[in-house]
């Protein structure tokens, strides 16, 4: 590793290595990855598979049992690393009462770099009426209004959990704009996690692909489509070479990696995997170990 | 970072109805009943009663999130809060001692200040103690999961007058046991002490819980 390689690995906005979370019922073991500048990594997966809680370790919200996380070469959620991030949850972290136009008061003291002037151009942007109370938003206002107060902050790395669930098309394509101009800048960050896939085609350089609690994919989102392929067949799928099988009717598709789509014989079909295609068979290779 | 997130605290809830309405229910006795301290006791009543109400807002709005995510030490929100419900208190001490003195002045009269004095060190000294008993329980679980500690400090109050009564400490016919100013000052300082203790302990325990 050359000293440039150790200083860019060094100032990385995130960085993840073997993080281990138990708790009641649930389980994310030795899940690594990190977000570079100029990086944008979607998290994609089946519900439960530890996005949500990989999040909230990174913010310092929930406490690891195992491995290490740091943001911004930080403790996750010590003041330093937060000053620098912008968060946006999956729903708002306001009080219902509050009036829109009072969120920049109310938040501007705790950042130095707060832009006040920027908070109202993103409200009006995005359409999130300034009178209203939080209370009477959409669930769609609702996240325009927490990403507007997030960029106010004027943040490096904007990390998001699931923005864009539950919003009709044009909200999605709205906040994929926003991130979009976010990225401009080539030393901000983002870190995202989705159910939309076609949000990852949009947005992503990077995919993390997160299973029953651990990494199932991590690489360049263009080599996702590439590394994996779809075997399409009649009767009993092949047991071995198979990542994950879904049946269907008296047919079946598995995901397999693109190099062993040659072992397959004549009657199967062998065609390109999308996003859909990785998540929902290495979701059900899960479910399947699981039971 | 602490007075910051004080006055963000006093922001969000000092402005609602059920924390006005209180402080005038403070003035209502003042009025209500004419024993001078009675509105000075009602203060620390009041203010009892208000340390629940800051943590039953933040299960509303999600704002434990919020807390969780600025960039602020976990020390300095339990600093900020600490202050912020002393602040409410120093509110509720000054409208109870206005009207008490006001209906006084109104009734031609003058209140005894020693007794005052007194009645204000051990309005002081229940804070205190409320903040440290119920500050600790609700920073660590939440408002949903500890709000029984509402009703903690009122049940320690009643526990420890039944003691005093059974043991001849409370009577109405015995000089007090030590000067005025003396007792004022013991009151004061349980109050202090209970203020700083809770706050303590409920930094120690906010540090290391996980906000969902």
């Amino acid at each position: 590793m050359t000293d440039d390689t150790i200083r860019t690995a060094a100032h990385d906005p995130v960085r993840v290595e073997a993080l281990g979370i138990q708790r009641e019922g649930f389980r994310i073991s030795d899940v690594s990855f990190s977000v570079p500048r100029g990086g944008v990594v979607g998290m994609v997966g089946p519900n439960g598979a530890g996005k949500t809680t990989a999040i909230r370790a990174l913010l310092g919200l929930v406490a690891p049992d195992a491995g290490t996380v740091r943001t911004f070469g930080c403790a996750p959620g010590s003041p330093e690393a937060l000053a620098r991030i912008g968060i946006v949850l999956d729903q708002p972290t306001a009080a219902p009462e509050w009036r829109v136009d009072s969120i920049g008061r109310r938040l501007a003291p705790f950042y130095a770099e707060w832009d006040d002037a920027l908070l109202r151009d993103m409200l009006d942007r995005l359409g999130v009426p300034r009178t209203q109370r939080v209370g009477e938003l959409s669930r769609g206002q609702g996240v325009k209004l927490t990403l507007a107060a997030a960029l106010a902050q004027r943040p490096e790395l904007l990390i998001l959990d699931e923005p864009s669930s539950g919003l009709d098309p044009a909200s999605r394509r709205q906040i994929g704009d926003v991130i979009r101009d976010f990225m401009i800048d080539p030393d901000h960050a983002v870190l995202f996690s989705t159910h939309i896939t076609t949000d990852l085609d949009a947005l992503a350089d990077d995919l993390l692909v997160l299973v029953g609690g651990r990494v199932a994919y991590r690489g360049p989102l263009h080599e996702a489509t590439e590394t994996f392929a779809i075997a399409r067949g009649a009767g009993s799928p092949p047991r071995e070479h198979v990542l994950g099988v879904q049946r269907s009717g008296a047919g079946w598709t598995a995901l397999v990696r693109m190099e062993d789509s040659a072992v397959f014989d004549a009657g199967t079909v062998i065609d390109t995997a999308s996003i859909d295609d990785i998540v929902i068979h290495l979701g059900a290779e899960h479910q399947g170990v699981a039971a | 970072m602490s007075l910051v997130f004080a006055r963000f605290d006093l922001q969000s809830w000092l402005p609602r109805t059920q924390t006005l309405l209180p402080l005038a229910f403070i003035v209502v006795i003042g009025v209500v009943l004419p024993v001078p301290g009675m509105a000075i006791a009602a203060s620390a009543i009041v203010t009892m009663l208000l340390v629940p109400t800051p943590f039953l807002g933040d299960e509303r709005g999600r704002l434990d999130t919020l807390y969780g995510t600025l960039p602020v030490s976990r020390t300095s929100i339990v600093v900020g809060r600490t202050l912020a419900i002393v602040a409410l208190n120093a509110i509720a001490v000054i409208v109870a001692n206005a009207s008490t003195l006001l209906v006084a002045l109104a009734r031609g009269g003058s209140p005894d200040p020693q007794i005052l004095l007194l009645v204000n060190a051990g309005a002081f000294a229940l804070v205190g103690l409320a903040v440290a008993l119920q500050l600790p329980v609700f920073f660590r679980i939440g408002y949903s999961r500890g709000r029984l500690m509402a009703y903690a400090p009122a049940l320690v109050i009643a526990g420890l007058a039944w003691i005093g009564q059974e043991t001849g400490l409370i009577t109405s016919n015995v000089a007090p046991p030590a000067p005025i100013p003396v007792l004022a000052a013991i009151g004061f300082a349980i109050g202090l002490i209970g203020i700083i203790a809770g706050a303590v302990v409920a930094a120690r325990l906010y540090r290391d819980r996980e906000l969902r």
